[in-house]
């Protein structure tokens, strides 16, 4: 009997440590390794990440995740808020308008990544042909081939992609605030502005929490959009961090280094979820 | 007594002869080079990962190949496990290190050094094929698949790289095949017209990759040589020192970022990768692509009315330049874990018999390795002939672990150029000095 509890979380426990703390602890072994996974194990300390820390190539990447978490993670919240709240309002085929809006996310990563590569594509392109149809430029624009626009490209196609989420989670915790609330603050003279911040918002920031570390998280950690769009380019401007690893575990067989550079990935991760719990814990 | 001995004896010589025609004839009637029995080898089952099972082309076709094999060879059980060449490797490590391996799996030269130090494959795959077999491939492509004087994979895919060209428009611009590099693009300029008059050029001379993926970058390794840049020097010590820090490599830079951004070149240079420009001839926007033969399937497939109308030739070289091109190759190997490794070369050997690879092009447009296939293939189609003669020039790399990054390298350096508007000194410095210290890491 004493022992029964234990049993209950026995298969928890044991699913977690197989499918989250092992390969961890595993990536963080290789990261001290010259390895090649199989019969090369060359024990190196911690040479991977005094390099990646001097690294400038990584110190980039870093960078570069950093802007474009910040911008999607925004565009995400803004178009959430904006749409969620359209979508509060008792307007006509809102049934109608909440499945098309969420279906940016249904779609998969690839479907998104293509789609985008092919509207803004130099040669045949719609949106160089429409701009062009339009009279508003000349010769067609190399969305992705520049650097001047290829980032920005790729930051809107992951908002678009991303924000039906945000949107839903939002959504759903608009609905759940009284409106009784909102008759008060309205009979007491508050307008729109100061219903939403000193209503919606409070409201909502259990919920707000934790969609923004877990897509500021998620964001941080983005591959497939930008490596099927890019692939870090053109030159190194939408080099991201998840890409610069991927490129040097599986097109350089540098896995302890990669490894090493997936570590300082998770400690970010880490602090990101514990800076912004603690930014917004309810006082 | 003598007489009886004598009629004893020749009787012997003559059922010995007659049981080795009879095995002689089995072979010769399976079409291939069979050395080991495998009707008596019991049952046997192989996996066998193959790149090109997934292909729309090729994938049929070999299936194909592999159930004719089973029809041979009711005991053996082949099972096709797809997966694609951008995921090989990451499945191959994931398997090696699982002990997972397939019985019979792709390997390329870019890996083949890896896959030797993992010591995945067996060491003896040159006695599995039998030394005849292996006198009948082409020998650079042996030389490229061996390291250490192990052959780590059965060479397939021939990968020699010639430009595929519009025959029918030089024929009918009475164009001369160019020999340099300045004469490719005054050619390419001549192609460059507006062809339906309404003001905008909707033919392009010539297309080059400026993705930055390997498949760009490998075109890149080739292109460079032509220019007498070698990526690596092997210095007499066997340490390598790098070659970027060279006029040739300068040269060569800018004269690749003038193909794929100047006006004889359809617009989006960097996002314009191998599908691209072969859907591009195929399409008639443009005109010259250097490749391996295998582009042409790609070409034919996109728009079957191009069959007839391409051509090859020997790449172009800078000035005083002697013609060069690389081989490189794509192949099969077989996995240390496999239990039937004789069966496994025995299948290796039907499906690059001169037979299966003469109607594997025909399937693929890849031109195989085999010798008496290459010289069929030739003969039967004009097409190939470029690539036939550029065979006589090419060279290959040194084996080398850090050839990923150096090519990464030089696409880095054109997309700077091309896409950030960094000036050409700035850009080749910053690849030279980078290619110095991936050399030095490696060595």
């Amino acid at each position: 009997m004493v022992l029964a509890p234990y049993g209950f979380v026995l298969p928890a426990t044991i699913t977690m440590l197989l499918l989250v703390v092992y390969p961890i602890v595993y990536g963080i072994y290789i990261s001290f390794f010259n390895t090649n996974l199989v019969n090369k194990w060359k024990f190196v300390g911690l040479n991977y990440y005094v390099k990646a820390v001097q690294d400038v190539a990584f110190q980039h990447s870093l960078w570069m995740t950093v802007v474009f978490t910040t911008f999607v993670v925004l565009g995400h919240f803004v178009l959430g808020f904006v749409f969620a709240n359209i979508l509060n309002k008792p307007i006509r085929f809102k049934t109608f308008f909440r499945g098309v809006l969420i279906i940016p996310w249904l779609f998969p990563d690839v479907v998104v990544a293509y789609l985008f590569k092919w509207i803004l594509n130099e040669q045949g392109g719609i949106l160089n042909a429409l701009l062009i149809h339009w009279g508003w430029i000349s010769t067609p624009i190399g969305w992705l081939s520049s650097s001047a626009t290829a980032f920005g490209c790729v930051i809107a196609a992951s908002i678009w992609k991303g924000f039906p989420l945000v949107m839903i989670q939002i959504l759903a915790g608009i609905q759940t605030i009284n409106t009784d609330m909102y008759e008060a603050a309205s009979i007491d003279g508050a307008n729109g502005w100061q219903q939403f911040h000193y209503i919606t918002l409070p409201a909502l920031k259990p919920i707000l929490t934790t969609v923004l570390i877990l897509d500021t998280v998620w964001v941080f950690k983005q591959f497939t959009m930008i490596w099927l769009m890019t692939a870090g380019g053109p030159g190194n401007a939408t080099m991201v961090s998840a890409v610069e690893i991927y490129k040097n575990a599986f097109n350089y067989f540098k896995y302890g280094y990669a490894s090493a550079e997936s570590v300082f990935i998770l400690v970010i991760c880490y602090l990101i979820g514990v800076v912004f719990r603690r930014l917004l814990r309810d006082d | 007594m003598f007489a009886k001995k004598m009629v004893a004896l020749l009787l012997v010589v003559l059922m010995a002869v007659s049981c080795l025609s009879v095995s002689y004839a089995e072979d010769a009637g399976k079409g291939y080079m069979s050395t080991y029995d495998v009707a008596s080898a019991g049952d046997v089952t192989l996996d066998v990962m193959i790149t090109s099972l997934g292909d729309s082309d090729g994938g049929p076709y070999l299936r194909g190949v592999m159930d004719e094999y089973m029809k041979m060879y009711p005991n053996v059980k082949l099972n096709p496990v797809e997966c694609s060449m951008n995921n090989l490797y990451t499945t191959l490590i994931t398997r090696a290190t699982s002990n997972t391996l397939p019985d019979i799996f792709t390997m390329t030269e870019a890996y083949h050094a890896n896959c030797y130090e993992m010591g995945m494959a067996v060491d003896n795959l040159d006695e599995l094929l039998g030394a005849e077999y292996v006198s009948k491939l082409l020998p650079i492509s042996i030389e490229n698949a061996t390291i250490n004087g192990t052959l780590v994979y059965m060479p397939w895919q021939n990968n020699t790289t010639a430009v595929v060209y519009r025959k029918d428009l030089f024929e009918a611009n009475n164009i001369e095949i160019p020999k340099t590099w300045d004469e490719y693009i005054n050619v390419a300029k001549q192609l460059t017209v507006d062809t339906d008059g309404d003001g905008r050029v909707d033919q392009f001379g010539a297309v080059v990759s400026g993705t930055r993926n390997d498949s760009a970058e490998s075109r890149f390794h080739t292109f460079a040589l032509t220019f007498g840049m070698n990526f690596l020097n092997v210095n007499e010590d066997g340490s390598f020192s790098s070659g970027f820090d060279t006029p040739a490599f300068k040269d060569a830079m800018a004269t690749y970022v003038e193909l794929g951004t100047g006006e004889t070149a359809p617009a989006g240079f960097v996002e314009t990768g191998y599908a691209e420009a072969y859907k591009m001839i195929a399409a008639g926007t443009a005109c010259m692509y250097w490749s391996a033969s295998n582009v042409l399937g790609g070409i034919y497939t996109s728009n079957p009315e191009m069959e007839g109308k391409m051509g090859s030739f020997m790449l172009p070289t800078a000035e005083g330049v002697d013609p060069i091109t690389s081989f490189s190759s794509v192949g099969m190997t077989i996995a240390k874990t496999c239990a039937h490794p004789e069966v496994a070369a025995d299948f290796l050997k039907f499906m690059t018999s001169v037979e299966v690879s003469v109607n594997w092009n025909k399937a693929t447009r890849r031109l195989p390795v085999v010798t008496d296939a290459i010289n069929a293939i030739v003969a039967a189609d004009e097409t190939y002939s470029g690539f036939a003669a550029a065979g006589e020039t090419a060279v290959i790399y040194p084996a080398f672990a850090g050839t990923a990054e150096l090519r990464d390298t030089v696409a880095e350096c054109w997309q700077k150029i091309a896409a950030e508007g960094v000036g050409l000194d700035d850009a080749v410095q910053a690849a030279v000095e980078r290619a110095a210290d991936i050399v030095e890491s490696y060595q």
